[in-house]
């Protein structure tokens, strides 16, 4: 495996929908076993920016290298070695737990009776005993994010894309998944970890990226954006990096419309 | 997971698959998951999970190869007729990619834009080649039954009258005939694709799809067209533009093999029913594929705010048809559904389409002389032309079919959050907006045409029509649409279930007409047709919305 530094590197990175532009010129280099907290305003283009790593959207300008390869040459190779926590539970949830994981085994090319029996034991340690012969749409908010989180993982992928992917959990496996994520880190994954949960981010991320208008305007760990901003908390450090001081106002206006009817 | 015979079958051709660059066995994964996924259906979030659900959409597909195996007998009355074998192989083979086209723009446009499934398939070690290969192998495994169901009859009658020769090149020929409708449409939406963006692309894509149903009703005209100079039992005599068609192509092979027909034209177009297709599917593999899904993820981006109609004017037919505040807001809110939802428009948007242009067809078709179309508006069919609306009348009724399908089902959860005492309200709203949406409309536009060239004397005979309209639309409503608006998720194949409803309305739309026909000659017969259909229309929109929630499938 390439100890190069750059796991993930993407150069000037550029992409509008139509007239739109979301994204404006993102650099960035990570390099192996780091948990990256991925933070933002709501649209400001975290997850354009996972899905153009993933090759789901195309049509960037720039340049982004996962693994050493260009991801605009076609090849699929880097896909073996990524997993994908999407924000929105996109899955086939008409099919059976068992038959979307064995789906996903084949495409990655591992052995179904093996698979199937470690997916078991992951999905047990979970809380998930015996509904592995369940539709998907039967199952909770919880436990359809919790199969995904395992769906992402049994290739054993370098690279993890997590987005927003506590929503659902409780709190116990919350607690299990954070874990899960050091311990994942400390054996050389690289995790790149969006969500709006900034004490979650704070507390797990070895580095945090914030973008705001389509641009990376914070970059560090923790304790340097501390250092810099010379705020206490990361949501703190969030409102003042994206230019946002009134959240009482805002509040007071909010409830005195809501009260009209 | 269940192990597909089909499937089996294509196994026979993983060489050429691979030939192709497709990595097989994960198309084969794909697909498998795929049709069981087909097998299945997903209704509602709402769902206490009903046994019945699990082989419904299984049966809407075999309902369709039943009913295609019903048209088959007639279809195989023109092989077994004694024109020359290329006269009717030529017919038949237009008939079916006349079919075929139709399925593919409305039924299976869907699968061919599917967006939805990138996010979970892209991420995955898929390459695009073997990604569209699987979508287009999806496609085709449904088509090619559709496309052999219905010519099942005229291939037995064929191999009986002319040998086992006939047999293999006629079903060679449908596989032939299927792949080429796939592959120009995917071609025709890929230049659509490519060369407009976001909301703009959102709309173009439904006015193309009315645009292909145009072109193909026409270009099957072109069929018929091609023997009309001679008479039944003459030799044919070619034209250049006979190349253009690919139903042409395809009867040239019984032309010389069973007709003995020697014509350097017929082994021309023996040479294009082999290289078309062949060229047809090297282009869309070498050209189509690699920029498909590119162009694709357009009709995911948001381009921001939606254009709105003139709210007071909408504002103002709302609160004219509808009573009711909550059915008031529900004609609104399918009316903007209806608007935004991409599916539900491609599957409508063709059958309106079509609805508009099969009575200036009916028009084109009486070619019996050399008058001009506007003498034949007024002289034609007993200048009683304007009765062919009921062709439209028999399209436009149709309309209400897919409403209570949605991508967004999910959304239906407000159905059950919101205060709503009686559920029929919404069906009603919902009725309305659509026929207010789509059918009426289109109604009118057609009747001022037909009141243009035909003079204010019709205008009786229209509201009749319009009355008749009205009442089929709600009956076939009732039959069909036992769910809430906007509840279920689209699945493949779901034309099927229209099968049932859609008969029992056809039967009765045909009592309508042949009342109205014999009736036609006489003023105050048709005017008291009028007011007894009023009062039943009155009756029929007072009862019919009378639902409970215990009657409601969520």
């Amino acid at each position: 495996m390439e100890n190069s530094q750059s796991i993930i590197s993407i150069k000037n990175l550029k992409m509008s929908y139509g007239s739109k532009t979301v994204l404006n010129g993102i650099n960035l280099e990570i390099s192996r076993g780091q948990i990256i907290g991925y933070i933002g305003t709501n649209g400001a283009g975290k997850s354009t920016t996972i899905k153009i790593m993933l090759g789901i959207i195309e049509g960037y300008v720039g340049k982004v290298e996962i693994l050493g390869q260009d991801i605009s040459n076609g090849s699929v190779e880097y896909k073996k070695r990524i997993g994908y926590v999407p924000e929105l539970a996109d899955i086939y949830e008409n099919l059976t737990a068992y038959e979307y994981i064995s789906f996903l085994g084949g495409i990655y090319g591992l052995e179904e009776k093996k698979l199937i029996e470690r997916v078991k034991k992951l999905m047990d340690l979970f809380g998930m005993e015996d509904v592995i012969n369940s539709r998907i749409s039967s199952f909770s908010k919880g436990m359809r994010q919790k199969l995904l989180i395992i769906c992402s993982l049994i290739h054993n992928p370098d690279i993890l894309f997590f987005d927003e992917p506590l929503s659902g959990l409780d709190a116990n496996s919350v607690m299990v998944f954070k874990e899960v994520m050091k311990t994942l880190a400390r054996q050389g994954k690289t995790i790149f970890y969006s969500s709006h949960i900034m004490d979650v981010v704070e507390k797990v991320s070895d580095r945090i990226l914030l973008i705001n208008d389509g641009q990376v305007v914070a970059d560090g760990s923790f304790e340097e954006l501390k250092n810099n901003q010379k705020e206490g908390t990361l949501e703190e450090i969030f409102n003042q990096l994206t230019g946002f001081n009134e959240h009482e106002e805002v509040a007071k206006e909010f409830v005195s419309l809501v009260c009209e009817v | 997971m269940k192990n597909f015979i089909v499937l089996k079958i294509l196994d026979k051709f993983r060489s050429l698959y691979e030939k192709l660059g497709v990595n097989y066995k994960t198309m084969r994964i794909i697909l498998q998951i795929k049709l069981t996924m087909d097998g299945r259906r997903v209704s509602s979030i709402l769902v206490n999970s009903k046994k019945t659900d699990e082989t419904k959409d299984k049966n809407n597909y075999l309902n369709l190869l039943m009913f295609n195996l019903f048209i088959s007998i007639f279809i195989g009355l023109i092989i077994n007729s004694n024109m020359p074998s290329m006269k009717s192989t030529n017919i038949v083979i237009g008939i079916n990619l006349f079919m075929m086209i139709s399925l593919m723009i409305s039924d299976f446009s869907s699968v061919l834009l599917d967006v939805a499934e990138k996010n979970i398939l892209l991420p995955k070690p898929i390459d695009s080649v073997t990604f569209n290969a699987a979508k287009t192998t999806h496609i085709c495994i449904y088509l090619i039954g559709l496309s052999l169901s219905l010519n099942l009859i005229p291939l037995v009658i064929g191999t009986v009258k002319y040998g086992a020769l006939f047999f293999v090149i006629f079903f060679i020929e449908n596989i032939l005939a299927v792949l080429i409708v796939i592959t120009l449409t995917s071609l025709l939406y890929t230049l659509v694709l490519k060369f407009f963006d976001g909301e703009k692309l959102k709309d173009i894509i439904n006015y193309f799809q009315i645009l292909l149903a145009f072109v193909f009703a026409f270009g099957y005209q072109l069929v018929a067209r091609v023997f009309n100079a001679t008479n039944m039992n003459s030799d044919y005599i070619p034209k250049f533009w006979h190349a253009l068609l690919p139903s042409m192509w395809f009867a040239a092979p019984f032309g010389i093999y069973i007709d003995g027909n020697k014509q350097s034209f017929l082994i021309f177009l023996l040479v294009l029913a082999i290289v078309g297709p062949i060229t047809l599917m090297t282009l869309y593999i070498k050209k189509v594929v690699p920029y498909f899904e590119k162009n694709l993820q357009k009709l995911n981006e948001n381009g921001g705010v939606v254009s709105k109609g003139s709210e007071n004017r909408r504002e103002f037919v709302a609160r004219l048809v509808c009573k009711d505040k909550i059915e008031k807001s529900m004609f609104k809110f399918t009316q903007n559904m209806i608007a935004t939802e991409r599916n539900l428009k491609l599957k409508v948007y063709p059958t309106l389409a079509m609805a508009v242009f099969m009575p200036v067809l009916f028009i084109f078709m009486d070619s019996s002389s050399d008058i001009s179309i506007s003498a034949k508006i007024q002289t034609g069919f007993g200048g009683k032309i304007h009765l062919l609306m009921y062709i439209s009348i028999f399209l436009l009724c149709f309309c209400t079919a897919f409403i209570n399908n949605s991508d967004s089902y999910k959304g239906a959860y407000i159905y059950k959050v919101l205060p709503i005492e009686n559920p029929g309200v919404i069906l009603k709203g919902a009725v309305k907006g659509t026929l207010l949406k789509l059918v009426i409309p289109l109604y009118i536009l057609e009747a001022i045409v037909f009141l243009i060239f035909k003079g204010p004397s019709i205008i009786i005979d229209l509201i009749v029509m319009f009355l008749v309209l009205l009442i089929l639309s709600l009956v076939y409503f009732k039959l069909l649409n036992k769910a809430m608006p906007f509840s279920v998720k689209f699945a493949t194949a779901d034309s099927g279930k229209l099968i049932g409803p859609s008969l029992i309305t056809s039967v009765l739309l045909g009592v309508f007409v042949g009342i109205h026909i014999i009736i036609r000659n006489n003023m105050i017969y048709v005017a008291v047709y009028g007011v007894l259909l009023l009062i039943a229309n009155v009756i029929l929109w007072k009862t019919s919305f009378r639902a409970n929630w215990k009657d409601i499938e969520m």
